[in-house]
């Protein structure tokens, strides 16, 4: 007898990291400049000081990277979210825990706090808005109050930026605006962001069998031998953290929480040690394709990427919501 | 090995459902929890597992919320009325769920696979094993929980009402399943049943829970008699047969 689950882990998951690898390839590939593959190799390797390497290190690298990142840290959010909830909306956005967390970056912005602050005052506000859309959950355990819950808090958060967008000075109008319909462009520094998202995805891969059971329902978690109440601490705070670092780089990003993770359980794949490293994989170049058409389409202007991925996300979303009525 | 109650008392916002109970269950014993819709019968199973946090419920002198929650699970298991399956996972890994708390190792051991496929084909489930466990039948699911916690094979089975939405056939055969699993590992039971008939034919011990605070527990053959459970039920019962069968009288 196969262990399925481990078998998916071995055969499956290179297939993924292949994926991961060649859109990493094409969007250093592709660009207003041409640069050969060849060329993108040997200058990866030993940058020089022409304008090919300049492009490369300064543009494409941390754009792709950046986007990588935020990609794979929300489809971790949005599987880890999904347990949590125990359905397949879950999602940081729909939820309102990006817009919790976009609201307090917004707010630091305005009162001109340092850069690197921002990711912990986001986290502070996901922080807030999950603790009050799954603080429910003690009293009240039906998943649609919760989702519900989840959708209100994002029209709260959504009028609490409106209002800050409308005290804002106009010079500082449109980046703000671009950041929070998801822009990369301004996107520098992945590597701490990478580095979040590969602390984060080691940790949940940790509590990945765990997770297993917790979509049981809280009563047969606990039987089966889980300290539920801790199981649900970490993650409040492993999915603020994602959501947070994900949102103070790219603004708010809908809806690859909620794709990634289904697409990879739509291919069979239910054991969460292996649900969680595909997702971060496919969420990851989902977000590099997707920002690379955002450069390449209609250059040299720029669309925001975020615009993207909810135009991909609602329609997925409606067709989850309408299949799990059925 | 002996889960202890002492002076458990259980209550809702409005009203005392069970009144300071103390009962003892050891090694081999079956049993029975009788009473009314709302009496407690459930919450005295939640509270038996640790699901609240009461010292009165304790395991060899150790309250049961003290264990750490693996070394819980292989003393004590239980099979709630709520049966929720998790978006897509297969009715083999809801089997093989029972099984995390008997191992160290980050994938199921090999062992526990094999005794996972045994369980569900000796409960019938065989043709189901790929299944996803949410297109299940409420009986199949039903017994593919009961499948686990036989994988789990706590040393006492909380069992809430575990032949529900069974079809009769199945109900005798489960049964026997469940009651032969109890007397090879010599493990203990708490089984809510409605069925009186079928309480009297496995209890070796019983617990009535009137729902307004008192009770009786003790051995099943002085407690489960008609006239106490037409007090306890408020219906008259009597007794039909040479087999001692109770009915209802209309």
């Amino acid at each position: 007898m196969h262990h399925p689950a481990k078998a998916h882990f071995y055969y499956l998951l290179p297939g993924f990291v292949i994926l991961a690898l060649t859109s990493l390839s094409l969007s250093l590939l592709i660009g207003s400049h041409d640069i050969s593959l060849h060329q993108v190799i040997s200058l990866l390797s030993s940058p020089d000081n022409s304008l090919a390497s300049q492009i490369i290190h300064e543009v494409r690298l941390p754009r792709t990277l950046s986007a990588f990142a935020v990609g794979g840290l929300l489809a971790l959010a949005g599987a880890l979210m999904q347990v949590l909830l125990r359905n397949p909306l879950g999602d940081p956005y729909v939820l309102g825990v990006s817009g919790g967390a976009a609201s307090a970056a917004l707010f630091g912005m305005i009162l001109g706090v340092a850069g690197w602050l921002i990711t912990p005052i986001a986290f502070i506000g996901a922080m807030i808005s999950i603790l009050v859309v799954f603080g429910l959950s003690r009293f009240q355990s039906e998943q649609q109050t919760l989702l519900l819950a989840g959708v209100v808090m994002a029209a709260f958060w959504g009028a609490l930026i409106s209002l800050t967008l409308s005290l804002t000075p106009p010079m500082q109008l449109p980046g703000m605006l671009f950041w929070l319909m998801g822009d990369l462009s301004d996107a520098q520094q992945p590597f701490i962001s990478l580095l979040i998202l590969a602390a984060g995805l080691v940790f949940s891969l940790m509590i990945a069998n765990q997770l297993n059971i917790a979509i049981y329902g809280e009563e047969q978690a606990h039987s089966l031998g889980i300290n539920t109440q801790q199981l649900r601490l970490k993650l409040y705070m492993l999915t603020s953290l994602l959501t947070a670092s994900a949102v103070s780089i790219a603004g708010a990003i809908g809806f690859i929480g909620l794709i990634i993770p289904h697409l990879v359980r739509l291919l069979g794949v239910t054991d969460h040690r292996n649900v969680l490293p595909m997702s971060v994989l496919a969420g990851g170049s989902l977000l590099v394709l997707a920002d690379l058409l955002a450069r390449i389409l209609i250059s040299p202007m720029q669309i925001p990427v975020g615009i993207f991925t909810a135009l991909l996300g609602v329609p997925v979303f409606l067709w989850l919501l309408v299949r799990s009525r059925s | 090995m002996s889960l202890s109650i002492n002076k458990l008392t259980l209550s809702t916002t409005k009203r005392c459902l069970v009144n300071e109970l103390s009962l003892s269950v050891t090694t081999g014993e079956r049993w029975v929890i009788i009473g009314p819709n709302g009496a407690g019968k459930s919450s005295l199973l939640k509270a038996c597992v640790g699901l609240t946090a009461h010292p009165e419920v304790t395991f060899e002198q150790k309250a049961i919320y003290d264990y750490e929650p693996k070394d819980r699970a292989q003393r004590i298991g239980l099979l709630s009325q709520q049966s929720l399956t998790g978006f897509n996972t297969r009715t083999l890994d809801l089997v093989l769920s029972g099984s995390y708390a008997l191992t160290t190792s980050y994938w199921e051991d090999q062992d526990h696979l094999h005794a996972a496929v045994v369980l569900l084909k000796s409960l019938g489930l065989s043709e189901n094993m790929n299944q996803a466990a949410s297109e299940l039948s409420g009986g199949e699911l039903r017994r593919a929980e009961i499948a686990r916690l036989m994988l789990q094979n706590p040393k006492v089975m909380l069992l809430d009402e575990p032949l529900n939405h069974l079809d009769l056939h199945q109900q005798k055969a489960t049964q026997d399943i469940l009651l032969n699993h109890l007397a090879k590992h010599n493990n203990a039971a708490l089984w809510v049943e409605h069925d009186l008939n079928r309480a009297r034919a496995i209890a070796t011990h019983a617990v009535l829970l009137k729902g307004d605070g008192h009770w009786q527990a003790g051995e099943a053959e002085d407690l489960l008699t008609s006239k106490n459970l037409s007090e306890l039920l408020n219906t008259p019962l009597q007794s039909i047969g040479e087999q001692d069968y109770l009915s209802v009288f209309y």
